[in-house]
């Protein structure tokens, strides 16, 4: 069984990267340390991903808030073609639709952990499917506090169902379309973080 | 995407195993409130709603499955669509579930605007949206000049009163703009100036025994798809069908009777039609009437004394027969559109036999030409000739829809005395000058001439235009002559945009607003008709919106009122509120959603208020009104305009119309200038008398034949939701639906013969060129094109779109061909309308 003060870094990652899918606050992720601490959480699971959290610290400081929320919308929101779509469906669906068969799954994930979206997009946005994953490590943290190892392994079950057929399976592609896009350094270390970290992942979870 | 809650930057880490951790809040999740069904145990549930995919406007209702939309099918109460849809019906649900919507308000952060130019758009929350654009507003208003507002709006519905009206005229500004001229203004100008209705006519196909049909394609687009699709079978059985078009379009491709035309002569084939039928004695003599001894004079050539003849429903026959009819024969007319003679006298028999039950159904492609103000007058003259104006089996008015209309006299009182005096200005399309009469039921400057804006901003006449906000449209794209608006839009210094996706008008915007769709997501009515039922029909919101949307039509006017009002300016504020009071309770509206669900209370209140006896289907309140989703009328009564009720001067059909000659006469005064002037600005060659009747006139051309060998045509795509499905994969999936068109491509169809000569073999890349501009697309040889003429669907080309409709947004790398590129700037100056039929833009074609 995993221990607590690792699925507490899992939670963190998960926490902070879904974060930075966020619309980009200059000044409020500067002052939380963002990456900082992202890098710390890091440290364990991959070096790479660490240093590069680091890099992303030094590319936020230099970067004028503007040119990071031009290139975010760039990525993903629009309003013309996004260069990487945050939306699992356009991956996983042979459609490429928003609400597609895939996201419907994802709801059925949120229903069965008794939590609904309250943001305005579709609930297989990348940001709200690494804070689902967060949440569920965040489960496993009490489950493991309370000392209850069945329900430990009953939410270490959810999550590699999570993991492995709804997250995983488009991150990778979304991670390149990112690398291929981005303009800005930021959201290329984001890329390369998140591509590491969710591989380094694929063995743990 | 904004953060709820800073605690979830927090890291979490230093608290250690064991140690109690501060729980960061979630961000983008609630807890599940309420016992819900799972997600997928149940079946789903139809819900009313309206297609606006095409201007048939249907009725349709839509199966919702745990909230989201998968399936569409005809409203099951419509008598109009008879319970179905079309493909464009099907095709909504890749409009609804497109990635790339407008999901935020954003503006621009790049000044410079161009084609190929970043915008470089970011997020802005709502409100600092409308205080920019409530300041914008405010500084007009401040210096006295609120005329350099406009509205642009494309596709409407009905609750366009708020926003088209009250708000631009409470605020000032005489620049309401429509984009009814860029659709068919040029063929409800030929029915005017004849039958004295400016309006689409409904076509009874039940009862018809002769459907000739000029210039569209019902069974894929115009106004009456579903019910054509499901009626030209039987149409086919038991009566004839005839279709004009230069491409072998879907009906013609059914049909007894392929008239192949050329481009812009349709003129001259309609006058050979009426020549046959009234040498031959083939009119129908219970609407027009007879010679007075019985004995037909209308001998080929030979003028007729008008004295000698009794009309009954119509007037001037024998005027029109003397100055456009006689020399027309079937021959000479044969020369001019390259229909065969027999052709032709083939079919006006047909006609005759068939009469009156003869259904001419005219469309834009017989009217939209740079001199086919003419022609539709000479196409629609055949449905007086043989009788079937207003008549069983023939082409119908509509019964009417007893809503509420705008209350103008109460919204005048919320007018201070600028907006009064400026609201009155000329307008920025320059209707209603010498050389665009635009001479709408009568008026001169009475009608909009959408495309001429761009003319307007780039002059600087009647001013400069300072701000635009545009809703549900693209001018720059969907007009012919792209370039002018390019650089017309360069001009405007402040641009909004309402739109549920962005294009290339949202290129030159300085802010972007997210919209609702018109199928799934907004509260709204249309009024339309087919198969002899006037229908109302609402627009519902079937699902929740998956994005921060507003309605365009009615939020944004109340939420900006309310900017205005804290700048204070409340007169628009007092005016919506006022004006739009729930008809139930009469209470004022305190939200921009509670104040559309009013406004469409007041207009539809009379079909379910139970006050009055309207007619057509009972509703029983306004719950019953919202499940039924519409209301069908009564059928249409024949014959209704028969016996001296037509709207025109004579109150007859008129041949010879006393109606146009008015109207150039009053224009023509206005400008101190004789009617003949008045031709020779507009580009029309008639002079004299011949101005008032159905003639007609050689095509204009642009271009020269020696360097432009082909006729170019424009036709709309049967996916095509009128201009918004280009970036719905399944719209170049199932591209082969459209006769001649492959999938995946954009194909310019043109003849073997054409295709031999040029060396072009199918699938070859090609440029196609105007004096207008080039683009490049896909060579399809194809025996349905008539040589020398070529044709291409409208609808690709986007270089700013979503990611499939734009081959590369950001090098503004268009998929496929816009052909209002190749179809260079003209105006049917009359009507105001935009020219682009008739085959006017000349192309070469070269292998790239």
């Amino acid at each position: 069984m995993r221990l607590e003060e690792n699925s507490q870094l899992i939670e963190g990652c998960f926490r902070l990267l879904s974060a930075s899918f966020y619309e980009p606050d200059k000044q409020m992720f500067l002052e939380e340390n963002l990456y900082l601490n992202l890098s710390d959480l890091l440290k364990p699971f991959d070096l790479t991903a660490s240093e590069t959290s680091q890099k992303m610290q030094n590319a936020l400081l230099e970067t004028d808030e503007e040119a990071l929320k031009i290139d975010h919308a760039a990525l993903f929101i629009g309003p013309f073609e996004m260069g990487a779509s945050p939306y699992g469906s356009i991956y996983l669906d042979q459609e490429q639709q928003v609400m597609g068969e895939s996201t419907f799954k994802v709801k059925q994930f949120y229903q069965d952990a008794g939590l609904q979206v309250n943001q305005k997009e579709p609930p297989d946005h990348i940001a709200i499917e690494l804070e689902f994953m967060s949440y569920l490590f965040r489960l496993e943290i009490e489950a493991i506090q309370k000392r209850d190892n069945k329900e430990q392994k009953k939410i270490i079950r959810l999550q590699e169902t999570f993991f492995q057929t709804i997250l995983y399976p488009w991150v990778p592609e979304l991670c390149k379309k990112i690398e291929d896009n981005a303009k800005t350094d930021f959201y290329k270390y984001l890329a390369s973080i998140l591509r590491l970290f969710s591989k380094e992942m694929v063995g743990k979870i | 995407m904004k953060f709820k809650r800073r605690d979830f930057l927090k890291a979490t880490f230093a608290a250690g195993a064991g140690a109690a951790v501060a729980v960061p809040g979630m961000s983008a999740f609630a807890a599940e409130t309420g016992k819900k069904n799972r997600v997928g145990a149940l079946g789903g549930t139809w819900k009313p709603s309206t297609c606006q995919g095409c201007t048939t406007w249907c009725p349709v209702e839509v199966l919702v499955q745990d909230g989201r939309a998968v399936k569409v099918r005809g409203n099951q109460y419509s008598k109009q669509n008879d319970g179905i849809v079309c493909p464009r019906g099907h095709l909504s649900l890749q409009q609804l579930y497109d990635p790339d919507r407008v999901k935020v308000p954003m503006k621009r952060t790049n000044s410079k605007k161009g084609r190929g130019v970043d915008p470089k758009f970011v997020p802005i929350s709502w409100d600092e949206a409308l205080n920019t654009i409530a300041d914008k507003m405010m500084e007009l208003r401040n210096a006295g000049e609120p005329e350099k507002y406009a509205l642009l709006r494309g596709r409407y519905a009905y609750m366009r009163d708020v926003i088209y009206d009250v708000t631009t005229k409470v605020f000032g500004s005489p620049n309401s703009i429509s984009h009814s001229s860029m659709c068919a203004e040029a063929e409800k100008f030929g029915v005017y100036y004849t039958e004295g209705k400016w309006a689409y006519r409904d076509y009874d196909l039940d009862n018809t025994k002769y459907l000739l049909v000029w210039g569209c394609d019902p069974v894929s687009s115009n106004r009456l798809i579903p019910a054509s699709i499901k009626r030209l079978g039987e149409v086919l059985d038991k009566a004839t069908v005839a279709v004009v078009d230069p491409k072998l379009n879907n009906t013609a491709a059914k049909g007894h009777e392929w008239l192949p035309v050329k481009p812009g002569t349709d003129g001259a084939l309609a006058l050979a039609v009426a020549h046959v039928l009234l040498t031959e004695g083939g009119w129908y003599k219970g609407f027009v009437g007879d010679f007075k001894d019985g004995k037909n004079r209308f001998k080929s050539g030979i003028s007729v004394d008008e004295s000698l003849f009794n009309e009954i429903e119509s007037h001037g026959l024998v005027k029109w027969w003397n100055l456009a009819v006689k020399d027309m024969t079937p021959e000479k007319a044969a020369d001019i559109s390259g229909v065969p003679a027999d052709q032709i006298i083939r079919v006006a028999k047909g006609m005759a036999k068939a009469a009156p039950n003869v259904c001419v159904w005219m469309g834009p492609g017989a009217a939209m030409h740079p001199r086919g103000g003419y022609s539709s007058m000479a196409v629609h003259a055949l449905a007086g000739l043989i009788g079937g104006v207003d008549n069983k089996g023939g082409s119908l008015q509509t019964a009417k829809i007893p809503v509420n209309k705008l209350n103008k006299k109460l919204m005048a009182k919320f007018q201070d005395d600028l907006a009064k005096k400026h609201s009155k200005m000329q307008k920025i399309d320059q209707r209603g000058y010498l050389n665009l009469p635009a001479i709408s039921k009568g008026k001169s400057g009475g009608g909009v001439s959408t495309n001429n804006v761009a003319n307007g901003i780039l002059e600087k006449d009647p001013y400069e235009l300072k701000m635009m906000v545009g809703y549900m449209n693209n001018p720059v794209y969907a007009n012919n002559g792209t370039t002018l608006w390019e650089k017309a839009l360069e001009k405007v210094p402040f641009i909004v945009h309402l739109s549920t996706h962005a294009s290339e008008f949202s290129q030159y915007a300085d802010i972007v607003l997210p919209c609702t769709t018109s199928m799934f997501e907004k509260l709204a009515f249309t009024k339309t008709k087919g198969n002899r039922y006037a229908t109302c029909t609402l627009l519902q919101p079937v699902v929740d919106p998956i994005w921060d949307v507003i309605t365009d039509e009615t939020e944004f006017p109340f939420l900006i009122a309310e900017k205005l009002k804290e700048r204070d300016f409340p007169n628009l504020y007092d005016a919506l509120t006022t004006m739009y009071v729930d008809p139930e309770t009469g209470r004022k509206a305190k939200n921009s959603k509670e104040f559309t669900e009013f406004a469409l209370k007041y207009y539809t209140a009379p079909l379910w208020d139970g006050k009055k006896d309207v007619g057509g289907d009972k509703i029983h309140g306004w719950k019953d009104m919202l499940d039924k989703g519409m209301w069908n009328s009564k059928p249409y009564q024949y014959k209704k305009q028969w016996g001296g009720k037509f709207k025109t001067k004579t109150h007859k059909f008129e041949f010879y119309s006393e109606t146009l000659k008015k109207a150039l006469e009053g224009h023509a005064k206005k400008h101190h200038v004789d009617v003949d002037r008045v031709m020779q600005e507009t580009n029309y060659t008639a002079r004299g008398e011949m101005a008032f009747v159905p003639h007609y006139e050689p095509p204009l051309l642009n271009g020269d034949r020696k360097k432009y060998p082909y006729s170019f045509i424009d036709y709309k795509s049967r996916l095509n939701r009128e201009g918004r499905s280009a970036n719905s994969p399944w719209f170049y999936e199932f591209k082969h639906v459209d006769p001649g068109d492959v999938g995946w491509h954009d194909a310019l169809k043109l003849n073997p013969i054409d295709g031999k000569k040029l060396g072009l073999k199918d699938g070859d890349n090609i440029r196609v060129s105007s004096i207008g501009g080039s683009v490049e697309c896909t060579a399809r040889l194809w025996e349905g094109m008539r040589p020398g003429t070529v044709a291409k669907a409208f609808g690709q080309g986007h270089w700013a779109y979503g990611k499939t409709a734009a081959k590369d947004y950001s090098k503004a790398l268009p998929r496929g061909g816009n052909n209002n590129t190749i179809i260079p700037f003209e105006l049917e100056r009359l009507s105001g309308s935009s020219a682009r039929n008739g085959g006017h833009a000349l192309v070469k074609i070269e292998k790239i």
